[in-house]
This record gives structure tokens, C-alpha cells and sequence, in this order.
């Protein structure tokens, strides 16, 4: 099983290299002739997808011998926390970013920071630091460097 | 030789206009104390600093924003030895040779000593490397006026596959990392026919994957991500107090730092070994040579100097294939070549010709920010301690919001930010299944050049395909390609 979940990596490369290979041949050959092949614009996406392709090949072959393999534990990344705490911070700058164009950058900031600060919170940490951290990281990112920069900012 | 004598004017003439320049000696400062900052807090990279700032770049005028990013990567390498001294955690990975002594020193007491002399060997190593590059650049810029479509492509080709080999442990998936890399490049407008590739409809698409948001993504959003995700305490161990700056070292260890320097010249000029293998070369190299080598790992200066000295060197090796090929040598220069692109200086052997003192004045701002990051280095050496306490729980988020807001500043679109956020998480998950994010980057930054420089090489020569594969100058290449894959892998198995 360990080994299958190994190969997923060169299997996806692998269908992505096809795929690849594929959009480039249907590219037009504005010229007839071996000119005609070498001007088109999938002449270039044509070479790199066969790489690609030899190359996941030879990975997957490898992954696939491998007597005592290593590495990908689906189950264990699955339970773990650093997965939680990864999807969290992906999904909360997701939203920032969905935000970004949408509300005042500076509360949008704020509150962004806010979030973070308490979901990686340590001991150490007390709500008014956290708070006066927010509050001053927000003016700098909201106010002093689009000032600096001459930057403007999408909605407030 | 009239060009060399004519690049020594310029570098002494841009020396004199930078230091009465407020806006670049500003810009180097700020850099110095970002890098100081980046450098010294473990889990931060000069890559990461530089990447984070390359966005606001845009508004900067060219000289001054490579004050910052070059104030960056000097700051973070003259620092990133103190937290391997102090704490025995490298700041940067390439400070992690400095541990072997460093540590032992902080553990005799004699931290205060080991910080000056790392602070005092990257100065001189990196001055010393701007004269050896004033010297070597030109030479190369000569040699390279020779190369035609045909070399240029292989040159590239050369650049990924020598970056795919070493900078990982598996040459097959950095291949991977770098092909994936040309073919995101390939995304847009191509640029003989302005056909559409790869776009899908989408409009945005067009006009290509930028270099912004890509890098600051990959090496950016990417570390935060990565560090934040995991819960490393650290203790904090250090005696506080300021660095003992001793100038005899230079005429103590004289040998030991030119032959530091000569090796991290070479290492940053084979293209993705980097600043993380020289150190482990130089610290090899004094160890044998050396008469005291019984006292390396117990706490011996020499070896601090030796491994400061080769990381400090190997910008200006690595700045060569980048300035002079567009092949970024290292981390720091790819982010550099990108800076080079945003401000529309072409890297390439024409450089000196169309821009005759371009090259001066990178060796200027890598000398006079070798002395501002002396000076603030041995200031703030202080409070090192205090800046190691600083909870990254707090910096990083902030990190991220300006990875954000940097994007936002290269061609104000949230196409370009999702496009950022997107390669975050590209490099996540190619971290997490062992693929190297430096063969990528490459291929991104010179996909364009590659594609046109082979098909353009394949019309002219349609007639004779042979000939073109038999030019000496490109069997040249193919045979030091196959030279620097023998070196590289053999200088790689040493760093393991």
C-alpha cells in the first residue's frame, strides 16, 4: 500500500505530461516543412512534455522497486496536527486574499493578524501583546508602506 | 585589458556616487537591518527576505532597490552565524558549518570572540570577493560574446540540469522540479507568433505567470507555511555583551581566508550548489591544511573563519553564470535576476556593452554593504539574544501579510496574488514530497529565453542540423556541463 501512495506523485506528473503533450501537438504549424515544425509554438511544450513524461516514467519504475520504501505515510499525514495547523493557515490567508478587493484592507489586515496571533498563540504570548503587535503591524501594512511605496490599495 | 581598467574606474566612481547617495545608502541600511533580523532568527532565509521585498521593488529606483536586496543577503549571511554560535541552530542554511566551532567557542565562554570573528570573516570575504569578480566577470562577459542561439540554449538547458542534480538529494525529481518549471514559463503569449498557450480562456493568463508572484509564492508564502505549521522551542543560551572584533585575524588566518574565498567563488559559480555546500568545502579544506587541526570541532576559530569566508564569497561567484549567462547560480541570485528583469536590464554577455557600469555598481553595493552590515552587525551584536527571542508566531503572519500586499504592488491585480497564494502551495506540497523549489524557480525565470533562443538556433541552421550540433563553442559547453555534473555530485556526496 505504502509503496502504491509512493507513486501518486509520478502517476499525476505522468497523466499531466500526456495532457501536455497532447495541447502541444494540436498547436498550429504556421509553415510547411521541417521550419514549419521547429517555428511552432509547440514545438518548445512538445520536448517538455516527453521529458517530463521519461522522467515520471523513471520515478515512478524506481518507487515502484523500492524493497523498503520510505517517506509518504497517508494515515499518519492524515491524523496529524501539523496537517490541521497547515490547512488553517492556507485556508485563513485564502480568505485574506478572497477579502482583499472586497473590504477596508486595514480592518481586513487587522483581523487577519488578530486570527493567527491567537490560533499559534504560545504561553508566552498575552492577549495585549498579541492585541498591540496586531494594531501596530496593521498601521505599517495598511498605512506606512503603501504611503511609502505610493501604492494604491484596492478598497480603503 | 582596457575593459578591466575601465570597470576598476567605474567601481571606484560608483563607490564615491553611492556612499553621497542618501535614497541607496538608506535602502542598504534598511536591507542590512532586514537581513540582520532574517539572518539571526532560525527558520527565516536571506531567499525569503529577499523574495518578500522584491515586490515593492517596482517603486524603487534600479540602484536603490538593489541596495535593499543585496543589504539583505549580506545582512543575513554576516548574522546567520551568530544563532549557530549562540544557540547552536544555524540562522540560514548556510551558517550551519559555523556550528561545529562556534558553538564549542560559546560553550568556553568565548562567544563574545567567536560573533566578532564571524562578523569580521564575512566582511573580508565578501570585499575581497567584488575585487576577484571586478576581475573575472569582464573575462567571462568576452568568452560569452562568442556564444550565438545555439550555446545560449544550451547554456540554459545546462543551467537546469546542473540545478535539478545538486540541489536536491534526488537529481531526478529536481530535473522534474526544473522541466515543470520551462513549462510554466511557456504559459501566456509565446513570443515569436503571439500565440495563446496554455491559457484555457483565461485572460489573465496572457501575458504569462509572473516572476513576482511565483517567487515570492515559492519561497516565500512556502517557508512561512512550513515554519508555522510546526511547534520548535528553542532555548535561549547565549552570554549578552558586544562582539570582540579582533583585527589580526586577517593576518593570522590570511591563508586560510584566501583559500576560503577562492573555493566559495567556484562553489557559487557552479549553478545550484549554493552558499549551503561552500562553507562545508572551506571548512574541510583549512581542517587539513590547518597546524592546529586536532583543536576543529572543539572550538577553533580558524574553522569559524574558514566557513564565514566561503559563505560570504559565494554571491559574487554565483553572480557570474547570472549576470553574464541570465543562469541564476544560487537562491539569492535568482531572485536577483528577477529584480534584473522587473527594472528591464537584460542579463547576458551584451550587459557590459549595453550597460557599461552596471557591473561596478553591483560591486560597489556588495562592498559598501559588506561595511554597513559590519558596522550595524557589530552594534546590534548586543542584542542578538533579544531579537533571537522575538516569537516567530508573531513575525511570520505578519510575513504573510506582506507577501500579500508585495504581490499586490508588482502589477496591482488579485489574479497575481491568487497566482502567489497558488505557487505557495505548489511549494508546499513539492517540499513535503522531496522535490527541490530551486530548479523550478530557474526554469520559470529562463523558460522564455530557452524557448526562443532554441527554436531560433533550429530555423537558421534547418539546412544543417549537424553543423550546428558540432560548433566548438557549444561542444564546449557540453563538455563543462559534463564536467561540472562529475564536480558537483562529488562535492554534494562530500556534503552529505
Amino acid at each position: 500500500m505504502l509503496r502504491l501512495i509512493n507513486t501518486f506523485p509520478s502517476i499525476f506528473l505522468m497523466i499531466f505530461s500526456i495532457f501536455i503533450l497532447k495541447e502541444s501537438i494540436d498547436m498550429p504549424k504556421p509553415i510547411i516543412g521541417l521550419v514549419g515544425v521547429f517555428v511552432s509554438p509547440g514545438f518548445f511544450p512538445v520536448l517538455l512534455s516527453i521529458s517530463l513524461l521519461l522522467l515520471s516514467v523513471r520515478l515512478f519504475l524506481r518507487e515502484l522497486k523500492l524493497s523498503n520504501p520510505k517517506g509518504l505515510n497517508m494515515k499518519s499525514i492524515l491524523k496529524s496536527i501539523e496537517l490541521k495547523r497547515w490547512m488553517i493557515l492556507a485556508l485563513a490567508t485564502a480568505l485574506y486574499i478572497y477579502l482583499f478587493d472586497k473590504f477596508y484592507f486595514s480592518i481586513l489586515t487587522f483581523i487577519y493578524l488578530i486570527f493567527l496571533f491567537l490560533f499559534l498563540k504560545t504561553e508566552s504570548l498575552s492577549i495585549l501583546k498579541i492585541i498591540i503587535s496586531a494594531l501596530i503591524a496593521t498601521f505599517v501594512i495598511s498605512y506606512i508602506i503603501p504611503l511609502v511605496f505610493e501604492m494604491p490599495l484596492p478598497f480603503g | 585589458m582596457e575593459e578591466l581598467i575601465t570597470q576598476w574606474y567605474y567601481f571606484f566612481s560608483e563607490i564615491v556616487r553611492l556612499i553621497l547617495s542618501p535614497s541607496i545608502i538608506g535602502g542598504m541600511l534598511a536591507g542590512a537591518l532586514i537581513g540582520y533580523t532574517v539572518g539571526i532568527l532560525p527558520g527565516l532565509t536571506a531567499v525569503m527576505g529577499m523574495s518578500l521585498l522584491l515586490g515593492f521593488c517596482f517603486k524603487l529606483p534600479y540602484d536603490v532597490g538593489f541596495a535593499l536586496l543585496i543589504g539583505i543577503y549580506t545582512g543575513a549571511m554576516h548574522t546567520g552565524g551568530i544563532t549557530s554560535i549562540l544557540i547552536n541552530i544555524p540562522g540560514t542554511p548556510a551558517a550551519a558549518a559555523t556550528t561545529l566551532d562556534g558553538f564549542p567557542l560559546a560553550k568556553k565562554g568565548k562567544a563574545r570572540e567567536a560573533v566578532g570573528a564571524v562578523i569580521m570573516a564575512s566582511a573580508v570575504g565578501e570585499i575581497l570577493s567584488v575585487f576577484i569578480l571586478l576581475v573575472a566577470l569582464p573575462l567571462f562577459a568576452m568568452v560569452a560574446l562568442k556564444f550565438g542561439d545555439w550555446e545560449i540554449f544550451l547554456f540554459c538547458v545546462m543551467g537546469i540540469l546542473v540545478v535539478g542534480a545538486l540541489s536536491g538529494r534526488d537529481p531526478v525529481k529536481g530535473w522534474i522540479a526544473g522541466v515543470l518549471g520551462l513549462f510554466i514559463a511557456t504559459i501566456g503569449l509565446e513570443n515569436i507568433y503571439a500565440y495563446s498557450r496554455f491559457t484555457f480562456g483565461i485572460l489573465e493568463l496572457e501575458k504569462g505567470i509572473g516572476f513576482v508572484p511565483a517567487l515570492i509564492g515559492l519561497f516565500g508564502l512556502t517557508e512561512i507555511f512550513m515554519v508555522l505549521k510546526e511547534r520548535i522551542p528553542y532555548k535561549i543560551i547565549g552570554e549578552r555583551g558586544f562582539a570582540r572584533i579582533d583585527l589580526s585575524i586577517v593576518k593570522k588566518y590570511f591563508v586560510t581566508i584566501l583559500r576560503s574565498t577562492l573555493i566559495g567563488l567556484w562553489i557559487g559559480f557552479i549553478p545550484g550548489v549554493g552558499e549551503s555546500v561552500s562553507p562545508w568545502i572551506a571548512y574541510d579544506m583549512a581542517k587539513r591544511s590547518s597546524k592546529n587541526r586536532e583543536e576543529f570541532g572543539k572550538g577553533c576559530i580558524e574553522g569559524v573563519v574558514a566557513a564565514e569566508v566561503a559563505d560570504n564569497t559565494t554571491l559574487a561567484g554565483a553572480l557570474i553564470p547570472t549576470l553574464i549567462f541570465g543562469v541564476p547560480g544560487s537562491g539569492p541570485t535568482a531572485v536577483i535576476l528577477a529584480a534584473l528583469f522587473i527594472y528591464g536590464i537584460r542579463p547576458g554577455p551584451l550587459l557590459l556593452i549595453e550597460k557599461p557600469t552596471f557591473l561596478a555598481t553591483i560591486a560597489a553595493l556588495i562592498f559598501l554593504s559588506s561595511i554597513v552590515c559590519f558596522i550595524v552587525a557589530s552594534l546590534l551584536s548586543r542584542y542578538a539574544i533579544t531579537i533571537l527571542t522575538l516569537p516567530r508566531e508573531i513575525i511570520l503572519p505578519i510575513a504573510a501579510a506582506l507577501c500579500v500586499l508585495g504581490t499586490w504592488g508588482s502589477q496591482f491585480t488579485v489574479f497575481d496574488i491568487w497566482i502567489m497564494f497558488i505557487f505557495g502551495i505548489i511549494g508546499c506540497l513539492m517540499r513535503i514530497g522531496g522535490f527541490p523549489i530551486p530548479p523550478m524557480v530557474l526554469g520559470i525565470l529562463i523558460g522564455g529565453i530557452t524557448d526562443l533562443h532554441l527554436r531560433r538556433a533550429l530555423v537558421q541552421h534547418s539546412t544543417d542540423l549537424f553543423g550546428l550540433i558540432t560548433r566548438p563553442a557549444g561542444l564546449a559547453i557540453i563538455v563543462l556541463l559534463l564536467l561540472m555534473l562529475y564536480y558537483g555530485r562529488k562535492v554534494g556526496r562530500g556534503k552529505d
